[in-house]
């Protein structure tokens, strides 16, 4: 599993660092995508525009969806995930800065594998990225590819 | 023959009044029969005894000497001797002149038949023979008839010459001649005695006939005038009492020879009243009168007929209000001879009176006083009566203005629908109640012709019938709605303005809601990023540079991070206290004493190095939102948790008092309390009693706990001695049915 990417759908460049930090920080050593907005996480994930050459048989390990995004917010990406037979088992962990329940109901309506809430102290943050690489990097098993 | 009838007739009423005096009834007592005469007729009609009969019986007309008779009877009728007239001979004319002509040829042929003893004497004095048996008994007629037959026969056959009418003595036609004479005189005697007879026998049968009436007359005055329901007293001219029946013993209570010539009637009077009358006689006929028996018959004295009410006072000095009817007493020749006062008991009828009067003032008083204006109106629509507030609304002062036919109101009012379409008079209320309709709250507009005055009236009534279903009247009601119109018309504009506010009002609270969801969403999203920023890199700084940082630079560091967890948390529960606004309630039955364990449990089990004793009351339930009070009891314990930490056995309950209608939870703590001059900042948002060193917190949690039991329809409070703990008390409702407010 270490070879698989983490794809990273985040705006907030502060956040993209840190969350990049506590991975890093948690000995979570696999490679990390980063996408700055909805649209260019399908184009990574259904290898269109800027990643019309990458690979389509190789899928993210784990992805973290932001929810307020530019262009495409995080629900419609998680929408638009599920929808397609390629990526439909992919774990999608929503992280972000909302706890209203509206987000989370819309989060697991729209098939997120898991929700996950940005605290404000980086301790926690640091301890919250290494349970969930832990998690679903190590202990949860993966569909068959 | 009639005229002798007649004067027969009256003669037998010339002797009436003897006759009455000489009836069987106490002297005393008979007085009136001087006046009441009872007329001669046979026929006369049965008395019939009332009150105003006996009233009027002195005034019973009478057929004095030289009057007319009896209207209605024709003379010579009398319908008693139709066929025996009186004053004429046993036998009919024809019969007399019959027995005239018979007798005198009998005697004619006795006269042959004594021819041998006379010879050639004519002896002409057989003839008074049946010349006076004729005129006996057949008047003048028959006699003269029997005397000339008699001569004529005897010159014929007894006088020479026979057989004819000549005489041929000198003598003898004298001898003639005296016998024609002596026959005519004896005729005529006799008509003298049979008219003398018949005059006799009529005078004994009109005086039995009048004696039998008076003798009826009597008795019908006795009882009259003992009728015991009426006073009836005779006086002499000068008032002093002859006569006083026995009604006006009981009446008056005094016994007739208590009073017989010792009292006038004056005594049985008010003395009052009879001033005053004097004073009113007085004035009426311009002339002085001394109070007295003057005043009671001053009026009948002068041919008056009077009837006055008056009060009577008994022997005993009870009154009671009489009716006296005074009329004078007179003579055969006119003259006024006493009084007769004739007094009735009027007593009951006075009651009925004043209890009538009574009646209908209550009734009209009634009717004044009702909020309604009612009109009675007759069935050609003719108005009758108003009540008090009919006069007001149509403007009338007297209800003499209104008593009018209602087409000719059409010249001061007008009438139209609530639309303004006008009515024609038939289309009126009352028109309508005529033609039998029953009318309820007809609202209509009624305008007052050439002034300004537009009320809107509601109409009602309908025909009222007698017992036997005919109509009779018709009632109108109606009340002045004009006011109530107006406020109906202006509850109705509020009522839409209203509606049309809460509509605005609504729609933006909506929209504020939408707003206030955005901003929270955009809080929670975006404050918190920064402070991410702030807190992660602050650590990665502490982290990364560790070694070249300085202690100061790493406690500035650290208050960096510390400044932006704090405001984390603040995000935290600000966006709490608004989801607890929005969130839908969902009551149920909470057993609160059950939750309030587990928080304990809760609190011991996150800080086990705490020893605090829990005391909670058992079996306290509330209808409510679980998950909301779980929130405001757990606020209220960690409260208290957190200011009981210097204590050594803190101790914390959570009980109930008050009855089941109003019952009121408490969380009481023995911790540090405060100052209750600052009681009024505990329940504002982020507002915070105690120093943030002392005791951490974000002042959010009793605003909380309020904004949950304000939710419940519930009140809270709370009590403090600084430093002796703090209790804070809070009501929910107990029944399922309050609504949330």
């Amino acid at each position: 599993m270490k070879d698989k990417v983490i794809l990273l759908v985040e705006d907030n460049p502060d956040d993209e660092k840190l969350t990049v930090r506590a991975l890093k920080k948690s000995n979570i050593a696999n490679e990390v995508a980063i996408a700055r907005d909805g649209v260019e996480a399908l184009d990574y994930l259904f290898c269109t525009g800027a990643y019309a050459g990458r690979d389509p048989s190789s899928m993210p390990a784990l992805v973290l969806l932001d929810l307020k995004l530019p262009k495409m917010d995080g629900l419609e990406v998680l929408r638009r995930i599920r929808a397609d037979e390629r990526t439909r088992r992919l774990s999608i962990v929503i992280l972000t800065s909302s706890r209203e329940e509206q987000d989370l109901m819309n989060g697991y309506n729209g098939g997120a594998s898991s929700y996950i809430r940005k605290p404000v102290d980086f301790t926690q943050f640091t301890e919250v990225v290494k349970q969930l690489g832990m998690y679903w990097l190590v202990l949860n098993e993966m569909p068959p590819s | 023959m009639v005229v002798e009838q007649d004067d027969a007739l009256a003669s037998a009423v010339r002797e009436e009044p003897d006759a009455a005096a000489g009836s069987p009834l106490p002297m005393g007592r008979t007085a009136a029969s001087l006046r009441l005469k009872t007329p001669p007729e046979p026929s006369t009609p049965p008395f019939v005894p009332s009150p105003i009969g006996l009233t009027g019986l002195p005034d019973t007309p009478v057929r004095r000497d030289g009057e007319a008779p009896q209207p209605g009877m024709a003379p010579g009728e009398d319908p008693a001797e139709g066929r025996r007239v009186p004053g004429a001979a046993p036998l009919n004319r024809w019969q007399a002149w019959a027995l005239a002509v018979a007798m005198t040829i009998a005697t004619l042929g006795l006269r042959f038949a004594l021819d041998k003893q006379l010879g050639s004497q004519p002896a002409l004095m057989i003839f008074a023979l049946p010349i006076m048996l004729s005129a006996y008994m057949g008047g003048l007629s028959a006699g003269l008839l029997a005397t000339g037959l008699s001569s004529l026969m005897a010159s014929y056959f007894l006088l020479a010459p026979i057989g004819s009418f000549a005489v041929a003595s000198s003598a003898e036609c004298w001898n003639l001649s005296f016998v024609a004479l002596a026959g005519a005189v004896i005729s005529m005697l006799s008509e003298a005695l049979h008219r003398a007879r018949g005059r006799a026998d009529i005078a004994t049968r009109a005086n039995r006939r009048a004696t039998e009436a008076l003798v009826a007359a009597s008795s019908l005055h006795g009882a009259i005038v003992n009728s015991a329901n009426f006073s009836i007293i005779a006086t002499d001219t000068k008032g002093l009492i002859q006569s006083f029946s026995v009604g006006a013993e009981e009446m008056l209570g005094y016994r007739a020879d208590e009073v017989l010539n010792r009292m006038t009637p004056v005594g049985f009077h008010d003395v009052s009243e009879v001033v005053a009358r004097t004073a009113a006689l007085s004035r009426e006929f311009g002339a002085p009168i001394l109070p007295g028996i003057e005043t009671l018959i001053y009026k009948a004295s002068r041919g008056i007929k009077d009837t006055y009410e008056l009060t009577k006072v008994r022997k005993d000095g009870r009154r009671f209000p009489a009716e006296l009817s005074v009329a004078p007493l007179r003579d055969p020749q006119d003259a006024v001879v006493g009084y007769l006062l004739i007094g009735a008991d009027i007593t009951v009828r006075k009651q009925a009176e004043a209890a009538l009067r009574k009646n209908e003032a209550q009734l009209q008083t009634i009717v004044d006083n009702i909020s309604e204006a009612v009109v009675v109106s007759d069935l050609d629509g003719r108005l009758l009566q108003f009540n008090r507030v009919a006069l007001e609304l149509l403007g009338y002062s007297d209800p003499d203005q209104g008593r009018r036919h209602i087409t000719n109101l059409t010249d001061t009012f007008e009438l139209a629908a609530l639309d303004g379409t006008s009515w024609t008079v038939d289309q009126w209320p009352l028109a309508r109640i005529l033609r039998g309709e029953k009318l309820n709250n007809l609202e209509c507009r009624m305008r007052r012709l050439g002034a300004d005055w537009l009320r809107v009236f509601s109409f009602g009534g309908n025909l009222v019938f007698d017992a036997s279903g005919r109509p009779l009247l018709a009632v109108v009601t109606f009340s002045d709605i004009t006011e109530r119109k107006l406020a109906v018309e202006v509850i109705h504009r509020l009522n839409s303005d209203l509606e049309q506010r809460v509509l605005d009002r609504t729609a933006q609270l909506v929209i504020a809601n939408k707003e206030l969801e955005a901003f929270s969403y955009s809080v929670s999203h975006d404050l918190r990023a920064p402070l991410r920023s702030l807190d992660g890199f602050s650590q990665a700084l502490m982290e990364d540079c560790a070694d070249r940082l300085g202690a100061e630079d790493q406690d500035n560091l650290r208050r960096i991070r510390s400044a932006s967890q704090r405001m984390g948390q603040l995000i935290d529960d600000m966006l709490k206290l608004s989801h607890l606004t929005r969130a839908e309630m969902d009551r149920k039955t909470v057993d609160l004493s059950r939750m309030a364990e587990e928080i304990a449990e809760e609190m011991r089990a996150a800080n086990p190095a705490r020893v605090v004793r829990f005391e909670i009351s058992e079996d306290l339930t509330a209808e409510a939102d679980p998950r909301l009070l779980r929130i405001a009891l757990t606020n209220l314990f960690a409260n208290a948790w957190k200011f009981t930490a210097r204590r050594a056995e803190a101790l914390i309950e959570f009980g109930c008092c008050g009855d089941a209608s109003i019952r009121e939870f408490f969380v009481r703590d023995n911790g540090v309390g405060f100052d209750m001059a600052h009681a009024g900042k505990l329940f504002g948002a982020f507002q915070r009693l105690h120093a943030m060193n002392d005791f951490p917190g974000t002042g959010i949690g009793l605003v909380t706990v309020q904004r949950i039991v304000h939710r419940h329809g519930g009140l809270i409070r709370a009590e403090s001695t600084a430093g002796a703990g703090a209790t804070f008390s809070f009501t929910l409702p107990p029944a399922k049915t309050q609504q949330e407010s």
